[in-house]
């Protein structure tokens, strides 16, 4: 008895399922997060305009470290944003290497924040400068990681986890690059504890509301 | 009978008996879901009820291996095919069914895990035909007897304080609901349960 009851329940379920089915397109993997792309790059320029730019910008741009720095931040940016998008589709364990690859790039940046710091040792940081990158920080980032998440959540995540770091890996690094536009200290120490630390504590925080956030 | 499950016999069976055929048919029909998958997006109802019917079965199949509750595999299918429903503009007739729907499943069928653990449904169980677990769990240690007994004792007793004590402790009614189906004060129905416990007590002391 309580098997056709389920049964009936089944068809019922389909017969409205059908009933409710409208003509929809597949939806594109790329094309949403190409548009936060733009909009963040845009939204970026904007900020880094208005809080000005580095006075010695056109000298460090001949520094090998700082391109490397810059483009390593772009390509984690990039690959991230990409994981990102790919993860709003359930079956985006077809293409894992789109997460291996920003998981990659993140541990190369890691492994350089480390490797520079301990080449300039951890000199005492200017009491000036605490703070007030991890504020024009948060105007770089707030916008885009609110818009990411919002992507995300109209997506159909089944690795909300995985979703969220790669949201805040390509938001991070956004800001990341944002403030080395911006910030004229170029100690390791300082770009640590004031261009990455908080973010990736807000992050972890907001790692803990992954799968409420992205329920579907 | 003895829960012992039988592995399919899948690999086999294209050697006998004009296997080719069950093998192709199971080669085909993911791509015949692709198809209709591919048409439901369109708005095709009929592919879309075909399909429907068609994963049904089949997600029912996939959990039930991993969930011992028949009636969690049936709600966990239902839940998989609203999913089914809400996701289909993330499938791409460009990429495999298959893996794109087992995801759905995964992910449905961990919520539910998740869930059952979380509320501990995994330390509870149910009297209902758990005759063994009412042996060893109901009746008082020094009560030889079983359930009958409690029965019995209850017999003894008047018929309107049989009932009331019924609704109350096994059915799950609330006094005032028993005071309106009874037609009787809230605060006798309180006294009568508490009574009728006292006498059952006394009677399986």
């Amino acid at each position: 008895m309580s098997t056709d009851n389920k049964k009936m329940k089944t068809d019922d379920l389909i017969g409205q399922l059908c009933g409710e089915l409208t003509p929809t397109s597949p939806r594109c993997p790329y094309r949403r997060v190409a548009v936060w792309f733009v909009a963040s790059v845009v939204y970026l320029g904007f900020v880094v305009w208005y809080l000005g730019i580095r006075p010695d910008f056109q000298e460090r741009l001949h520094d090998t470290l700082f391109l490397y720095e810059l483009m390593l931040g772009s390509a984690l940016l990039m690959s991230a944003s990409l994981a990102s998008s790919w993860l709003s589709f359930p079956d985006c364990m077809q293409r894992n290497w789109m997460k291996i690859v920003p998981v990659t790039l993140f541990g190369s940046f890691v492994l350089w924040i480390v490797a520079r710091s301990i080449a300039e040792g951890m000199t005492p940081m200017a009491t000036l400068h605490i703070g007030h990158c991890a504020h024009e920080g948060i105007l770089m980032e707030i916008i885009p990681i609110i818009a990411l998440v919002i992507i995300t959540m109209r997506g159909r995540t089944t690795h909300p986890y995985w979703a969220m770091a790669m949201n805040i890996l390509a938001v991070s690094s956004l800001g990341w690059i944002g403030l080395r536009l911006t910030c004229s200290m170029d100690e390791m120490g300082h770009s640590f504890i004031n261009h990455l630390l908080p973010f990736a504590i807000i992050g972890a925080g907001l790692g803990f509301f992954a799968r409420k956030l992205f329920k579907w | 009978m003895s829960g012992v499950r039988i592995p399919p016999l899948r690999p086999f069976f294209p050697l006998f008996l004009g296997g080719e055929k069950y093998l192709s048919d199971q080669q085909n029909q993911p791509d015949q879901w692709q198809e209709w998958a591919a048409a439901a997006q369109k708005g095709d109802k009929r592919a879309y009820a075909a399909l429907l019917g068609e994963l049904a079965p089949y997600i029912k199949n996939v959990i039930i291996k991993s969930l011992s509750n028949p009636d969690a595999a049936e709600d966990i299918a239902q839940e998989v095919l609203i999913s089914v429903h809400k996701s289909l503009d993330t499938y791409s007739p460009d990429r495999p069914f298959k893996p794109w729907l087992m995801a759905i499943i995964n992910f449905r069928r961990t919520d539910y895990l998740r869930k059952h653990y979380s509320q501990r449904q995994d330390k509870t169980t149910t009297t209902d035909e758990n005759f063994e677990f009412e042996a060893s769990n109901v009746t008082i240690p020094n009560n030889a007897g079983e359930l009958k007994d409690i029965e019995a004792a209850l017999a003894q007793l008047p018929e309107q304080q049989q009932r009331i004590f019924r609704m109350i402790k096994i059915e799950g009614y609330t006094a005032q609901e028993v005071a309106n189906e009874m037609n009787m004060n809230e605060s006798a129905v309180k006294v009568s349960a508490h009574r009728t416990m006292k006498k059952l007590q006394g009677l399986l002391e």
